[in-house]
């Protein structure tokens, strides 16, 4: 077949360079200077100059080669029509001397990448060894040490020499942050590499050429940010330039543009982000930081970003207005309040936040799989899953002296348990039968009250981040012992319409004390139904809090 | 312009069309119709969807402000009749624009909410007209306005007695040329932290593509916006003006699926 459109050979990625050498012959005589560009979990060559037809059977004979692709934008690698789903980047933590330790993936449907910055941190290693592990617990993976350039008028001092930038390396390390640092000039990468995990092409230096040509050939992942005046087309080929010299680790930035508001930051373009990821595979991070009016936008700035589809985001940390000029940084009790705020925002656009083993991305299947969605309340997941939340109705409520034996351990010994029995309804539907036994013995007697006079619930307990649920136990009805007999109780009218069901428990505690047991029962029937219909129920029966 | 002239002095209760109120503390509305009324059965039938998918207000142009004049310049007052008597039909308030002073009083008889669009954003005979209809009025920013001068505007109908303002992030004018513009997303939580006046976003003016609606809109919910209004046609590719920005009325109920989820995922609801 001739193909008339540039193409991009695509390569077995586990082929070595020597398996490759027929496939760069042949491509050099129609692109000279072909060379291959290594990604992440693929390999390619560009091919041919987009007007001489090209023969496809010669190379797709070749051994190593998978298929040709055919382009019909100018940024070939980048380009979303060569590989339809995201691509990761995988970042090293490299060290002199020591195999490589762990790795940080941006991009390619991971959780979400946050690259924080902090001249504050950088400008002092103490602040930083207390800075990086709050850090990390808020689930940044990346850190950003600033320029290695030094910029004219600028205290030079801000800038961190190889030396400063080696420590901040040991300690983001230690606490398992990729440290990455900007690069003006091709004579800086070197040292830049030697120190850091991953490099930064800063939006000045986006259309400089030759930086990018050296970018290419280094084998470091590379954050390139879009030029304040760049349309997503230049951007898009300045990063072609870095991939087509070879190193196809390239993450883009989007870092805003220059709008007739000269008094403001470059705009954060927002609609970049859906732009920019329908136009190309390679992961795409937002700084809103750099572009906000003040430090009080960005955390709504960066939601939006995460809305609107980036892979990441990059956020300006410190306290002080001294290493603040641009007064955009927010501090790290700030940031911790953003990262939760994200989760959910991140979940409503299927993607994860912070670490993956701990997210559940996907819908649940059945109903077993809903209890076992951990992390949120019931009352979460059923407002994820039908867009509306439920209505808690409590239906009998009780105090008991002892308590009861079977929640084994039982809560204390001597006290009174307040118990409840209560349901989740949509309309007139019956979502769940939930059981709750609350220790008077521990819980605050406001709260018990306010819980007695049915102005509290449970799940609002569940805002306080020091409750731990713990010890959570999944079952059948028939599996159910005396939870059974309890139901039976308290729903005697409705003992058919409850089976089958699926149950779970847990307790939750405050610093190892147990303050209640929980037991949430789904009806099997009712719960399929939810599941094959999605919102629908939401919908039709409407719901009130 | 100094910008202490334009911290705006409003606080106050919310802002009701038709009963329903709009801004912090409220669900996230959603604005929807057609760009313009072609007719009774386009805008029924674009009016009926975004009903049954769950907007709370409709929107339509009976006066169009178009580049060139001789682009469809709308159905004048038979528009207005039209959007009224569907609006009735389906219990929900209508928003439209009148483009000139004279034209308020007509579009105050038939609409709940009247517009200032983007390009008459300083026409202050307009504004002045306006805020004296004492209907609740929909202030578009200019396409080159800043978010100062936007306040300021907003500022102007305030101080004629009319505190029923709800300002709109329509985008600006950038050069970009894969877009028709370029929504200010930071202007959101700006003019958030220095006004009590409701914001809503207008993706499909902001984007200029359907392509791009869905994820500007929850871009602006996650930001704080107390609404979104969009362009939706019954038959996008037939439609006499926006159409290429326009939302198929047939899958509107998918897109307030997905803003149903991002309201949930900021704690408010639709």
């Amino acid at each position: 077949m001739e193909l008339t459109a540039p193409c991009v050979i695509l390569l077995d990625p586990a082929a070595l360079e020597s398996e490759l050498a027929g496939v760069l012959a042949a491509a050099e005589e129609l692109l000279p200077g072909a060379r291959v560009t290594r990604g992440d979990g693929w390999a390619a060559v560009p091919l041919g100059d987009g007007v001489r037809p090209i023969a496809s059977e010669p190379f797709e004979r070749l051994p190593s080669v998978r298929r040709l692709v055919q382009v019909a934008v100018p940024y070939r690698l980048a380009s979303r029509e060569l590989f339809e789903q995201d691509m990761p980047v995988e970042v090293a933590l490299h060290e002199d001397g020591l195999p490589e330790r762990e790795t940080v993936i941006l991009g390619g449907g991971a959780p979400l990448g946050v690259i924080v910055s902090s001249r504050w941190a950088s400008a002092n290693d103490a602040r930083f060894e207390l800075l990086a592990p709050l850090l990390r617990e808020a689930g940044c993976r990346v850190y950003h040490a600033g320029q290695m350039a030094t910029a004219p008028y600028r205290d030079a001092s801000s800038e961190p020499t190889v030396e400063a930038l080696a420590r901040l390396r040991d300690i983001a390390h230690a606490n398992g942050l990729a440290l990455c640092v900007e690069v003006s000039d091709a004579s800086q990468i070197p040292a830049a590499t030697d120190v850091a995990d991953l490099l930064q092409v800063g939006s000045r230096n986006m259309q400089d050429f030759s930086l990018l040509r050296d970018m290419g050939r280094s084998r470091h992942p590379v954050i390139l940010r879009r030029g304040a005046g760049a349309t997503v087309e230049e951007f898009l080929l300045a990063a072609e330039y870095v991939l087509l010299h070879g190193n196809g680790k390239v993450i883009l930035c989007e870092s805003g543009i220059r709008t007739f508001d000269a008094l403001r930051k470059p705009r954060f373009e927002i609609n970049a982000i859906p732009l920019i990821k329908q136009l190309s595979h390679l992961p795409l991070v937002a700084d809103p930081s750099q572009t906000a009016p003040h430090a009080g936008t960005v955390p709504a700035m960066a939601k939006a970003a995460v809305a609107a589809g980036a892979d990441g985001i990059v956020i300006e940390v410190g306290t002080e207005a001294v290493y603040d000029p641009d007064g955009v940084a927010i501090d790290i009790e700030a940031m911790r309040r953003l990262m939760s705020e994200l989760r959910p925002i991140a979940r409503a656009v299927g993607r994860p936040v912070g670490m993956p083993e701990t997210e559940e991305a996907a819908l649940p299947l059945d109903p077993a799989a809903v209890l076992r969605t951990t992390d949120r309340t019931l009352a979460q997941t059923i407002e994820s899953i039908t867009g509306a939340p439920p209505h808690l109705e409590v239906v009998s409520q009780w105090r008991l002296s002892p308590p009861v034996a079977w929640l084994s351990p039982p809560l204390s010994h001597d006290g009174e348990v307040l118990a409840r029995c209560t349901s989740y309804r949509m309309g007139s539907v019956r979502l769940s039968r939930n059981l709750s036994y609350v220790d008077l013995g521990q819980i605050d007697p406001t709260l018990a009250a306010l819980l007695e006079a049915t102005h509290l619930n449970l799940g609002q307990l569940f805002v306080d981040p020091r409750i731990e649920k713990l010890e959570f136990e999944f079952g059948t009805h028939e599996t159910a012992g005396e939870i059974d007999d309890v139901f039976r109780q308290c729903f005697p009218d409705e003992v058919a319409a409850l089976q089958p069901y699926v149950w779970r428990r847990y307790r939750a505690a405050i610093g190892g004390v147990v303050m209640f047991v929980v037991i949430e029962a789904l009806p099997v029937p009712v719960w399929e139904r939810i599941l094959d219909r999605g919102t629908d129920l939401a919908l039709t029966k409407g719901s009130s809090r | 312009m100094s910008s202490e002239l334009v911290e705006t002095r409003v606080s106050q209760v919310g802002v009701s069309v038709a009963g329903v109120p709009i801004g912090r503390g409220h669900p996230v509305r959603v604005i929807a119709g057609p760009c313009s009324v072609e007719g009774p059965a386009q805008f029924r039938e674009a009016a009926l969807a975004v009903a049954a998918a769950g907007a709370v207000l409709l929107r339509g142009g009976a006066f169009k402000p178009r580049t060139s004049p001789y682009s469809f310049q709308g159905l004048g007052e038979r528009g207005l009749a039209i959007m009224r008597e569907v609006a009735d039909e389906l219990e929900m308030g209508v928003v439209t624009e009148a483009m000139s002073a004279d034209e308020v009083i007509l579009v105050a008889g038939y609409a709940d909410m009247i517009q200032i669009g983007a390009r008459n954003m300083d026409n202050r005979a307009l504004l002045e007209a306006a805020a004296a209809s004492g209907r609740p009025i929909l202030l578009k920013r200019g396409v080159t306005s800043t978010v100062d001068e936007v306040l300021a505007a907003a500022e102007f109908i305030v101080v004629r007695g009319n505190d029923q303002v709800v300002i709109c992030e329509r985008g600006s004018r950038t050069f970009e040329p894969s877009t028709r513009n370029s929504v200010d997303i930071a202007a959101v939580p700006e003019i958030n932290l220095r006004s009590d006046l409701p914001v809503v976003v207008d993706p499909s003016h902001g984007t200029g593509r359907r392509d791009l609606v869905t994820p500007v809109a929850l871009a602006a919910i996650a930001a704080g916006a107390d609404g979104v209004m969009v362009e939706v046609h019954p038959e996008p590719g037939a439609a006499l003006s926006d159409g290429s920005q326009s939302l198929e009325a047939a899958r509107f109920g998918g897109f307030m699926g997905r803003v149903r989820g991002m309201a949930l995922a900021v704690g408010r609801s639709v």
